[in-house]
């Protein structure tokens, strides 16, 4: 997986491209830092699907930004989303 | 038929014995006319000389019979029967002896009178033949004949009295001759022997008296030609001649010689002919039996080579399915297929028809089949593989044969193939639904046709469930009576219809075909090979990088992301809790997952399902990963079977 991390101020966006997976989410998890951040926006139209271990690097970057700002995801796949919704997570993010 | 030429020393040896039978033919018949002509000449000569010698004898004895005749009536005018009278009337009549014999026997007068009482019963045979006349007998004639009386031949003639007894009348030769002159001149007239032979009659001095030709040479002498027959025959005194140039019996016999000639080198024409063709046919019949038995072992070569045990992967069976089968046409023809695994868990599929029929396309089908083997097997670059192949076989291609082949290898872990088409039948695949798609696009060169071509290597992936067809064009071209062609919607649809199952649905299209073909010969082999994937399976170690490689396995294998998902969140499991070695992904079909681990026993669908309501501050992540996997699929099903968690998914 492809994680592209593009930060603004306090705005950061991360890119993901592949599988966001048992294999892969500790990779993502390591690689978020949220340290001021306001804004955080997931750009997903690149990922191919999320599992549950993705799901919990999501739920642990949204608790965060619970604290300090909000967190976005964007251009999520059918699937993707699809994952969200029989999770419930769909209600918990802010989807765009 | 064939023509065959007869080997030239054969022909020779034919054309001299019949040369030499025609000669040995002629030499006899030769010999044989040439003596047949002689003695037809000497037949036909005898008998006209017979019939000469009939007529001159019948005349002068006429004429003999005549004067005796005469005798007797002026010796019955005045019966002075005095030696004087006689010797007088004798010589009036231009005879030589006149005498009288009375009904004893006894000769009372004669010309010479030293006769006067011979008794004629005590005479030699020739006196004794005239008492004939004594008894029944009117007339009498003697040849001329040696007289032992007198040194001169003469001859005698009797006729008898009315009163008993007769009158002999005696002429010598010499005074024969000039007796009967006027009776025998003109007797030969258009008497002739074959056509231009003659008869002379001539005096004993060589006199010509008569001749046949009437030529006005009588009285000449006759100069008797050169190469004739010439016979002579001394007749009452005359010498009889039959003259037969030669060149008539030569040339009936070079008549005879010659249309026998005619007949015999028609005849000896006809044999050798009969003899030819008799060889040429035995010859042929044994070349073509030596090529038909050459021809058998060249199919039987070709078709030992090709592999022929069904299933040939026996530990295989649950995965995949292959059958092929080839049915050669009577000429050996270039049809081959072929499968091998290139690599680990790589089968190569080959399908190929070589141009041609006979032992080189044999040769050059066995020649191509091990090239491509061998590089698809050194070579994992399917693309380059065909390449160097298509180098090779167009090196020294002098014959300019070519081969069209269909290759492919796949992946049996995820039904990837990849595969090349070079110049050959478009392939069907049988896609899970029902559905046919023919492997249509941009062929590439055939092999062997010209070196340096690139290949473009085309990808494709079968599912679980999902076959491939391969055939040459002994399927699609096969011709019924009509000459109309099989054809390839012909073979769709009876693929279409056809049974899951390799073996049964390579047998259905061959059935359809001969049904199809009927009476008609068939032209070409008719070669198939169907593989089917039935499952794929993979197994990994449980290490941490099993889960990247079962996912990117995954991902290969299916289209969508589901099924990936549902593996991630059963293999994370495994990986992570369940103290199992290996485990084992199993894909039957294109919806149903079986997972497999050696680990300790464990029911995931024994698990509460999680409050998927709760807020984000209260939510927990375990348990959702096997929540997902319920709600993406239809069914989830556990068991433990020896030793073993076994996870049935059937997808949504």
């Amino acid at each position: 997986m492809d994680i592209n991390k593009e930060k603004n101020d306090s705005k950061l966006t991360i890119r993901l491209k592949g599988r966001l997976d048992t294999q892969t989410s500790p990779l993502l998890a390591s690689e978020l830092s949220l340290e001021g951040v306001t804004e955080l926006v997931f750009d997903l139209s690149e990922l191919e699907y999320v599992s549950s271990a993705g799901l919990r690097v999501f739920l642990t970057a949204h608790k965060t930004m619970m604290a300090q700002g909000e967190m976005i995801i964007m251009n999520a796949a059918p699937v993707v989303k699809e994952v969200f919704e029989i999770t419930g997570f769909i209600d918990i993010f802010t989807l765009k | 038929m064939k023509h065959i030429n007869l080997p030239r020393k054969l022909l020779f040896k034919l054309i001299s014995s019949v040369v030499c039978a025609f000669l040995i033919t002629m030499a006899f018949t030769w010999v044989v006319h040439v003596t047949l002509a002689d003695r037809n000449a000497m037949k036909v000569i005898n008998r006209v000389l017979d019939d000469v010698q009939g007529e001159i004898e019948a005349k002068v004895n006429h004429k003999l019979i005549m004067t005796a005749m005469i005798v007797r009536d002026r010796l019955q005018e005045s019966k002075d029967l005095s030696s004087d009278r006689l010797r007088k009337l004798a010589g009036e009549m231009r005879v030589d002896d006149v005498c009288v014999v009375d009904e004893k026997g006894i000769l009372v007068a004669s010309a010479h009178s030293h006769e006067i009482g011979f008794d004629f019963h005590n005479g030699d045979g020739q006196a004794k033949d005239f008492l004939v006349l004594l008894d029944t007998e009117t007339e009498f004639c003697q040849p001329l004949r040696p007289s032992s009386a007198h040194g001169e031949e003469r001859k005698y003639v009797g006729v008898w009295l009315p009163e008993g007894g007769f009158i002999q009348v005696g002429i010598l030769k010499s005074t024969l001759r000039v007796f009967a002159q006027s009776a025998i001149s003109g007797l030969t007239h258009n008497r002739h022997i074959g056509g231009i032979g003659t008869i002379v009659i001539t005096t004993e001095q060589g006199q010509i008296l008569s001749d046949a030709r009437e030529t006005g040479l009588e009285g000449s002498v006759l100069q008797l030609p050169e190469n004739a027959y010439v016979v002579k025959r001394v007749i009452e005194g005359f010498d009889v001649y039959a003259i037969l140039p030669k060149s008539v019996a030569a040339s009936e016999r070079n008549a005879l010689v010659g249309s026998s000639a005619i007949m015999t080198i028609l005849a000896l024409f006809f044999v050798a002919i009969l003899v030819g063709i008799a060889i040429s046919r035995f010859v042929k019949d044994q070349i073509e039996k030596r090529l038909h038995a050459d021809m058998e072992m060249a199919k039987s070569i070709q078709l030992g080579s090709l592999p022929g045990v069904f299933p040939p992967f026996p530990e295989l069976v649950d995965k995949i399915d292959i059958f092929a089968l080839m049915r050669t046409a009577r000429e050996v023809g270039g049809d081959f297929y072929d499968f091998f695994f290139a690599g680990p868990n790589h089968l190569a599929l080959v399908m190929a028809d070589v141009s041609g029929k006979g032992v080189p396309a044999a040769m050059f089908m066995m020649r191509a089949k091990t090239t491509i083997r061998a590089h698809l097997e050194s070579d994992r670059d399917i693309g380059s593989a065909m390449a160097n192949v298509n180098d090779l076989l167009s090196e020294g291609n002098d014959s300019n044969m070519f081969v069209t082949a269909w290759v492919g290898v796949i992946d049996i872990e995820t039904g990837v193939m990849r595969y090349v088409n070079a110049g050959h039948n478009p392939p069907l695949v049988i896609r899970k639904s029902g559905r046919v798609e023919w492997l249509k696009e941009r062929s590439g060169l055939t092999l062997a046709a010209m070196s340096s071509i690139k290949y473009r290597v085309k990808t494709m992936k079968l599912a679980p469930g999902e076959s491939l067809l391969l055939y040459t064009d002994g399927v699609t071209e096969a011709t019924d009576i009509e000459e109309k062609l099989f054809g390839e919607a012909r073979l769709e649809a009876e693929v279409a219809s056809s049974p899951a199952d390799a073996r049964k649905r390579c047998e259905k299209v061959l059935e359809s075909i001969e049904k199809f073909q009927g009476l008609a010969p068939q032209a070409d082999d008719i070669t198939m090979l169907d593989f089917t994937l039935k499952t794929i399976e993979k197994s990994f170690p449980v290490i941490e990088s099993s889960l990247g490689e079962s996912a990117n396995w995954m991902s290969e294998v299916f289209a969508s992301p589901k099924p990936a998902i549902i593996v991630d969140e059963i293999v994370s499991n495994i990986v992570r809790c369940s103290g199992a070695t290996k485990f084992t992904i199993r894909i039957n079909g294109d919806n149903e997952l079986v997972i497999t681990d050696d680990g300790k026993p464990f029911d995931p669908t024994s698990l509460p399902d999680p409050d998927v309501t709760l807020k984000a501050e209260e939510r927990q992540i375990g348990g959702l990963g096997l929540f997902l996997v319920k709600k993406m699929s239809k069914t989830v099903e556990y068991s433990r079977l020896d030793n073993r968690n076994r996870l049935r998914v059937v997808l949504k």
